[in-house]
């Protein structure tokens, strides 16, 4: 039989040993992830220096060549090109005119769009992010299949490039096939969408945006008109009237509608607003409130000023807003107003608004 | 772009040197307020390439240091969206500044809209220009404000 004291040594010993051997290990992988973490560190900073010397060298490039002097750019190595095309991108999205014509010349006889495809194909992430609004800057066609592949990658940021690079290659073809997309709130957030549709030539795409409203499911119609608020531009306009006239009782569609209204309409679309003052929905009554704001003229005065003792607080500050900036009171005048009105509701929502203004002339 | 980065501060290394103003007018200086580095030596070039002097600042309270501490621009070409004083913010500064009123400013701005013009006009810009912007036409602005005065 074996001795108590000495079987509980043996245990020990063991117990010693595998311990030590846990510690080893710990300490080996703990030197690795250490060793890794240098490495990381080192190639990360490498590649900080390279992209830095290639901004250094290709930025007066692209300069000379906004202004039209500099000689022929020559060839660019392939270890300065994901650092000089994202230089060469954001200078084409900050030049215009003949200086913008020049600076895609320059990236044309630089090959970016051969380049470019090639990363397009397999490149890295950052590498292809750049290859995509390079394509788009340089109008590149042939790369088109391509890019309309990209508007279902997982990446986001991928979609929303790849989308804003078709718009500017063909923006009417463009249009037609994002908006179906777009209805897809989940995947195209309103805002990425607005942005998009923002670089398309206003004259060219508003009749396409007009059958992509057309062609819509009744469902997706919400959300087009909420894109087309945010897009505030003449092109949406036609596209808006249609949605309003097809609303119905669709009170968010017309709610919708009404706010894109305001930020694209016409002094003559006041004539479909204006019944929608008395709408039984309170923010249908908001909006159409903001419109009129927008829109109206001094004959909307009596209602919106009847609409200062709306019961809903909202409907009642946007219409002192609305009188404040149709009738162009300045801050006695709305003091005269507030203190005129009958209604003690009335008269707060004035005070609101004039608390405002002085607030903005301090 | 370093605190402080005006003319004489400003890395200038890599960028060709103008060798001459392109035009007859005499060089003056333009203070150009813009965070983003990239867009700040385009403006840099293209201004300097017309024979202009060019002071850059990176935030808005920047520029207001570099307009007090040296001698107000010929002109102020901002950006809206500057870090710690604003676009807006530094056209009303301007405007309230004894000896300032009369310095040209324009405005740049990504995010361009007719309300955001209207704003600019009435915070006391003096012209407000869309990104992307025709480098010419901005020329031409700048020209003629400096030439002409405000107004």
């Amino acid at each position: 039989m074996a001795d108590p004291a000495s079987t509980a040594l043996v245990a020990a010993g063991a117990a010693i040993r595998t311990a030590m051997a846990v510690g080893v290990v710990s300490l080996c992988v703990a030197l690795l992830l250490l060793l890794v973490a240098a490495a990381v560190r080192c190639w990360r900073a490498r590649t900080a220096r390279r992209d830095e010397r290639a901004r250094r060298r290709w930025l007066p490039v692209f300069l000379a060549a906004v202004h039209g002097r500099g000689d022929p750019p020559g060839t660019m190595p392939a270890r300065e090109r994901t650092a000089a095309v994202e230089v060469w991108n954001h200078l084409m999205s900050t030049v215009s005119g003949d200086g913008g014509r020049r600076l895609r010349q320059c990236g044309q006889d630089l090959g970016l769009a051969g380049s470019s495809r090639r990363k397009l194909a397999r490149g890295r992430s950052r590498a292809r992010l750049g290859a995509v609004v390079a394509l788009g800057h340089l109008g590149d066609r042939p790369s088109w299949d391509r890019l309309v592949v990209l508007l279902d990658d997982a990446n986001s940021g991928i979609r929303i490039d790849a989308a804003r690079a078709l718009v500017r290659i063909d923006g009417t073809e463009a249009v037609g096939l994002l908006l179906p997309r777009f209805l897809d709130s989940e995947r195209w957030y309103r805002s990425a969408a607005v942005s998009v549709l923002g670089e398309a030539d206003p004259a060219r795409v508003g009749p396409a945006l007009d059958a992509g409203i057309a062609a819509a499911p009744p469902a997706g119609r919400r959300q087009l008109a909420r894109i087309l608020g945010g897009l505030r531009s003449p092109a949406a306009l036609a596209g808006v009237r249609r949605l309003m006239t097809e609303a119905g009782d669709d009170h968010e569609l017309l709610s919708a509608c009404l706010d894109a209204l305001a930020g694209c309409g016409e002094p003559a679309d006041a004539a479909v607003v204006r019944p929608l003052l008395d709408h039984p929905a309170w923010f249908v009554r908001l909006k159409a409130v903001t419109a009129i704001g927008r829109l109206g003229g001094p004959e909307d005065l009596g209602p919106l000023n009847r609409l200062l003792s709306d019961r809903e607080w909202w409907v009642r500050y946007r219409s002192a807003q609305a009188v404040s900036s149709i009738a162009g009171l300045g801050a006695d005048e709305l003091e005269r107003l507030r203190l005129a009105h009958p209604d003690p509701f009335a008269r707060d929502a004035v005070a609101q608004v004039l608390a405002e203004s002085e607030g903005a002339a301090a | 772009m370093p605190a402080a980065a005006i003319a004489t501060t400003t890395d200038t290394t890599a960028l060709p040197v103008p060798s001459k103003p392109a035009s007859g007018l005499i060089r003056r200086r333009v203070l150009v307020v813009e965070d983003d580095r990239v867009t700040a030596e385009l403006l840099r070039y293209v201004l300097t390439e017309e024979g202009w002097r060019v002071h850059v600042a990176s935030t808005g309270s920047e520029a207001l240091r570099v307009m007090r501490s040296v001698s107000p621009p010929a002109l102020v070409l901002t950006d809206l969206l500057v870090p710690q004083v604003g676009g807006f913010e530094l056209v009303r500064a301007v405007r309230a500044t004894p000896g300032w009123a009369d310095v040209p400013v324009v405005l740049l701005t990504a995010h361009w809209s007719r309300a955001c013009e209207s704003d600019a006009l009435r915070a006391g810009a003096d012209a407000a220009y869309a990104k992307p912007f025709d480098p010419d036409e901005l020329l031409a602005a700048v020209r003629r404000l400096v030439e002409h005065g405000r107004g």
